[in-house]
């Protein structure tokens, strides 16, 4: 045979292989006890069980959780920075006192009859409930509503302590269920003042966020459920009681912030978020 | 040290409902390409500590691996991060180094197993591989020391599948620029 130097790529490669069996590979060694590598890791991850696959992010201890929420922000974060730097406006959100205050004792009369079932979306928490006039007078902003003659008035609207309007519509023929059974559009409509802190969403690994275009920004986010919270100016974070219901399109419009969330998918979304009036 | 897809997965699914045992099964089933593989990239460091280290990261995202994709790529990217992690403190290079046995030169060859190689000409190859830059010994290894497919060569050192090839054949060219700086003669080692 030839000298190693002329050799072909795929001569070199039969050379290399025939080393293998020369190369002074590690063997598996043997603890004193006579424990080997696969019983010592088995005894440390018992040993330790912070570490555990059984757990999730939901299930870690506070501190550590803390801390996967924060590297999550930060994520977000580079996400919204290259968004902005392909043209897309980052939602910069922050909304209003994330301590929030106690709901406050709304004497308004229900949205819906009393004697009915319980509204819409009741079981969210999604504040008191009043009528579409109310809520606006008390968020302080106009709240819109989509045009689309098929969706309707909304079933039940709610306001939060945190001046959060939410509107619903229970589920009907061409609107389908989301992962609440009793909700099958929710249009939350909140301040959100213009401020360098994030937004901060959980993104399970089944989740994706796209960027959109509509208004100053958005967001189509998509997948499974996903938790969100956002950061104090003391630099906490502030996690939303709820889940979402279901795929949700988030945009900023002037100051407000507005959010709807469906299982009809992402051009729905945006045709129910471009009629509202 | 072949991929077993099917009792992969089920050990997997035992491992994530808490059951260690299922776990060190998989242990037992990948320790040895485990460690050839913390030895390729960091032949320094102490690559039983390594790759226990490295076993104990890969329970800990067991939650995150992908149900369905292969379980050996997925953990020898684990492993070779870890190795990776430890060249820094891992001292003086020494490169891969050639069984004792082989060493001691004619009492062992020719024979079947060693292939074709001339002691001398191994030896050669051997401070070859040892001179390359650690990518290129890496792609070279995982490709023709641990066999492994050049989609799990793409996986284990995190290069993008597509430039597996293209890395190989540059691999294998600047190891015979080694040979031939190393190698005088004409007809080489």
């Amino acid at each position: 045979m030839g000298g190693l130097r002329t050799m072909t790529d795929d001569e070199l490669a039969a050379a290399l292989r025939s080393i293998v069996p020369a190369v002074a590979w590690p063997e598996p060694q043997l603890a004193p006890g006579g424990a080997d590598l696969a019983s010592r890791v088995r005894a440390r991850v018992v040993a330790e069980p912070k570490r555990s696959a059984r757990g999730r992010w939901f299930s870690f201890a506070p501190a550590r959780r803390a801390l996967v929420l924060a590297i999550v922000a930060l994520v977000v974060l580079a996400a919204v920075a290259a968004a902005v730097a392909f043209g897309v406006p980052g939602i910069r959100l922050i909304f209003g006192d994330p301590g929030g205050t106690p709901p406050p004792a709304v004497a308004t009369p229900s949205a819906t009859p009393s004697g009915s079932a319980q509204p819409a979306g009741s079981s969210l928490q999604l504040g008191e409930p009043v009528d579409t006039a109310t809520a606006a007078d008390q968020a302080g902003f106009p709240v819109l509503l989509p045009t689309d003659p098929a969706l309707g008035a909304p079933d039940a609207v709610y306001v939060s302590g945190r001046d959060e309007v939410a509107l619903v519509w229970a589920p009907a023929d061409e609107l389908p269920p989301t992962i609440e059974a009793d909700v099958g559009l929710l249009i939350m409509q909140f301040k959100g003042s213009v401020s360098p802190e994030p937004i901060g969403k959980i993104i399970g690994s089944g989740t994706t966020v796209e960027p959109v275009r509509i208004a100053d920004g958005g967001y189509w986010i998509e997948g499974d459920p996903h938790a969100y919270f956002y950061i104090s100016p003391e630099g906490e974070h502030v996690e939303e009681g709820r889940r979402w219901v279901g795929d949700a399109l988030i945009w900023q419009d002037g100051d407000i912030t507005y959010r709807i969330e469906t299982s009809l998918g992402k051009d729905a979304a945006i045709r129910i978020a471009e009629s509202l009036h | 040290m072949e991929g077993r897809p099917t009792e992969d997965a089920e050990a997997i699914a035992r491992a994530r409902g808490g059951d260690v045992a299922a776990y060190e099964e998989l242990v037992r089933r990948y320790q040895d390409v485990a460690l050839r593989t913390a030895y390729l990239v960091c032949p320094e460091t102490d690559v039983d500590d390594a790759v226990q280290e490295a076993f104990l990261k890969a329970y800990a995202a067991l939650s995150r691996f992908r149900d369905g994709a292969p379980f050996r790529p997925w953990l020898l990217r684990i492993v070779a991060n870890e190795a990776r992690n430890r060249r820094r403190s891992a001292g003086r290079r020494t490169g891969l180094a050639q069984r004792a046995t082989d060493v001691a030169g004619p009492a062992v060859e020719p024979s079947p197993e060693h292939g074709y190689l001339a002691a001398e000409q191994r030896e050669t190859l051997f401070a070859a591989i040892n001179r390359l830059r650690d990518e290129d010994r890496e792609v070279i290894g995982a490709r023709f020391l641990l066999e492994l497919s050049e989609a799990e060569t793409a996986e284990a050192l995190g290069i993008p599948r597509g430039t597996v090839k293209s890395r190989t054949s540059r691999a294998l060219a600047r190891l015979r620029e080694v040979l031939t700086e190393t190698d005088g003669g004409p007809d080489g080692g």
